[in-house]
């Protein structure tokens, strides 16, 4: 027990110094600024989102309200902030053929006043990476929509295009959102 | 059967075997002399008879024919009676024969007789009257010579042919009644020679009877008094050491005497160090009561020990559902960072400052995430040392618990010690008590045992006798067996 809090005195002391640390440096800057990334996993493999391509994240607390439709990606319905939102599974329009588990998480991506919620159930973190460090390619491990890697801790992850997933859903007619 | 039969019924049945067997020959010697003595009587009574009357035939005959001379010469008269008279005593003579002629020859004879005799009385009576008449001599001498005299010879030489018939009856009858003597005699001396032999047989096989009898008791008695004279040899040897035992015993019982009295004198030291040692078991008791109250003061500080690590327990587990919410704000506040982020790049240069900020938050949140799970983790540490110190406590309660049992059960054995100890002095005393009936009784004991080692010693001398006439015994069996033997061998 003694290693363990002196292990969280160390953790308390590293924070206190990161946190004077973000005053004292200087902001980074815009053309070496990193691009924010979000890690997820989808059925086992490593995955990532670019969170300039989405709009908010949220845990899926509430309810989502299947509802009968000719597109088998489309969960429910969900109110956030107001607005009645579409959810999408994100493994079912990746391509996979079951999802396990239940989807906890939202990322909502399209316009902001009418967006399109894509659930998953693992939420790594968020990390940062070089614009250099992200390679385009034409289609990753043979998934719809994940149209470049990047690099992160020595693991490789698909990016997924969310503008390509927003473009496919409105061509299948299943996005409009409704007040 | 022969053995259960006693000597004297033994005896009498072999003198009564032999009386019979005398019995027996005198009934067959007496049978035989009868037979002699039948044939005897026969050969005197009837053959000697007939040959007699053979004879007075003869005689009547004679004198008939005389009588006819006489008359014939004289011519008196009393010739004539004298024929008659003759004649008479040949009929009377031929009578008395005739029951006493039993053959047929005989009867045939005397057949021929009686009519001879009948032929000639016819020729008598025509001389007699010629003799009477005037007829000449000289024709009455023809008339004799040719007819009287061969009539008078036919009938001698008939009544001799009988009489020589009878004769040779009468020597038969002797030759006959001889033989049967003879016969009786051989039988006599056939059935004495065989009762002899029985009466020689009987007492053969009686003496060995009677000797292998007697000679069997005799061997009893012998083995007997063999066995008696063992048994009497090894009473002697026992009493020599059963008076030996009670020398031993006397000694045995005088140094048992001595132990007595000194077991006495032990009980009484045993009473004294009895008395002390309830003394001490006493003090040890108000001992162990006051070690008793200290247990159990262990035992309160050490209920409100685990009492204390409940509470720090339940304060952990408060302390967990404290870190739980600081946990879920961190979340929380790590998803509001990141859509902070969202809109900071969205506002474009004008949010670098902001998403700087709300990357900062982030991290931080972050970092209060993790601390979290540190803190849990040693909230879970926390938890576990008080499970621990609980049980360990409880197992101190218990050990407290099982002392203060122990402390109840050394007072309890205190108290059964006191009392026990109590008990002891009684039964020490009871020892010293018995301790000295014992040696009143041994003192008795020994009396009686000196008492039995005069009778021992007299048993001694008694068996010392019976050893001896034991031993007279054997030989007296010796001598008797000899005795038979020698009998027996003589018999043999």
């Amino acid at each position: 027990m003694n290693t363990t809090v002196s292990k969280l005195e160390g953790r308390v002391e590293e924070m206190r110094r990161l946190f004077d640390e973000s005053f004292a440096l200087a902001l980074p800057d815009q053309v070496t600024a990193p691009e924010p990334m979000l890690a997820i996993t989808l059925e086992g493999e490593r995955f990532a989102l670019r969170m300039l391509e989405i709009v908010g994240l949220a845990l899926s607390k509430e309810k989502i309200v299947p509802v009968p439709s000719r597109v088998p990606e489309l969960l429910g319905l969900t109110g956030i902030r107001g607005v009645v939102v579409p959810v999408f599974s994100l493994a079912r329009l990746l391509g996979f053929d079951s999802e396990s588990g239940s989807a906890l998480w939202l990322v909502f991506c399209g316009e902001r006043q009418s967006p399109i919620a894509l659930a998953f159930a693992g939420m790594e973190k968020q990390f940062e990476v070089a614009s250099s460090e992200i390679f385009t390619r034409e289609e990753v491990s043979g998934h719809r929509y994940v149209n470049a890697t990047v690099c992160e801790d020595t693991a490789l992850r698909g990016v997924i295009s969310i503008p390509s997933l927003v473009e496919y859903i409105k061509a299948r007619g299943a996005g409009k959102p409704r007040k | 059967m022969g053995q259960r039969l006693t000597f004297g019924v033994k005896l009498a049945i072999g003198f009564a075997t032999t009386a019979i067997l005398v019995m027996v020959m005198a009934g067959i010697a007496v049978y035989a002399l009868n037979r002699v003595v039948e044939s005897k009587d026969h050969v005197i009574t009837v053959n000697a008879q007939n040959l007699t009357d053979a004879a007075k035939l003869q005689t009547a005959a004679a004198r008939k024919a005389a009588a006819v001379r006489g008359y014939v010469l004289s011519g008196d008269t009393k010739f004539l009676e004298q024929q008659n008279e003759a004649r008479q005593l040949f009929f009377r003579t031929l009578e008395h024969m005739k029951p006493n002629v039993f053959t047929p020859e005989g009867k045939a004879m005397i057949r021929d007789v009686q009519e001879i005799e009948a032929q000639h009385q016819v020729l008598v009576e025509d001389v007699n009257v010629m003799r009477g008449g005037n007829t000449p001599n000289a024709e009455i001498v023809r008339y004799m010579q040719s007819k009287v005299i061969p009539t008078i010879e036919r009938l001698y030489a008939r009544v001799d042919e009988f009489a020589a018939w009878e004769e040779k009856l009468l020597n038969d009858g002797q030759k006959a009644s001889s033989e049967a003597a003879a016969a009786a005699t051989r039988l006599v001396l056939v059935m004495a020679g065989l009762v002899v032999v029985l009466a020689v047989l009987l007492a053969v096989a009686f003496a060995k009877l009677l000797s292998r009898q007697i000679g069997s008791a005799v061997q009893d008695i012998s083995s007997s008094s063999a066995e008696l004279q063992t048994t009497a040899t090894q009473q002697a040897t026992g009493a020599r050491e059963q008076a030996t035992a009670m020398s031993e015993i006397t000694t045995t019982i005088n140094e048992l005497l001595a132990t007595s009295r000194q077991i006495a004198e032990s009980a009484q030291r045993v009473a004294g160090i009895t008395l002390e040692t309830a003394n001490a078991a006493a003090a040890g008791d108000m001992t162990v009561q006051r070690a008793h109250d200290s247990v159990a003061g262990i035992k309160k500080q050490v209920d409100l020990i685990v009492n204390h690590m409940l509470d720090l327990g339940r304060k952990s587990q408060q302390i967990g559902g404290i870190v739980d919410i600081i946990n879920e704000l961190a979340e929380q506040t790590n998803i509001l960072a990141i859509n902070a982020t969202i809109e900071a790049a969205g506002a474009g240069d004008n949010g670098r400052r902001f998403a700087v900020v709300a990357d900062e938050i982030r991290k931080l949140a972050d970092r209060v995430g993790g601390s979290t799970k540190d803190i849990r983790s040693l909230i879970e540490e926390i938890r576990a040392a008080v499970n621990s110190t609980v049980m360990a406590t409880e197992g101190g309660t218990k050990a407290v618990d099982a002392g203060t049992r122990a402390f109840s059960d050394v007072t309890n054995s205190l108290n059964q010690i006191t009392l026990m100890l109590g008990a002891t002095a009684d039964a020490v005393r009871e020892i010293e008590l018995s301790t000295k009936q014992q040696t009143t009784a041994v003192e008795q004991v020994n009396g009686a045992v000196t008492n039995v080692a005069q009778v021992s010693k007299e048993a001694e001398a008694s068996t010392t006798q019976a050893l001896r006439t034991a031993s007279q015994l054997a030989s007296l069996s010796r001598d008797l067996s000899q005795l038979i033997r020698s009998q027996a061998n003589g018999a043999r």
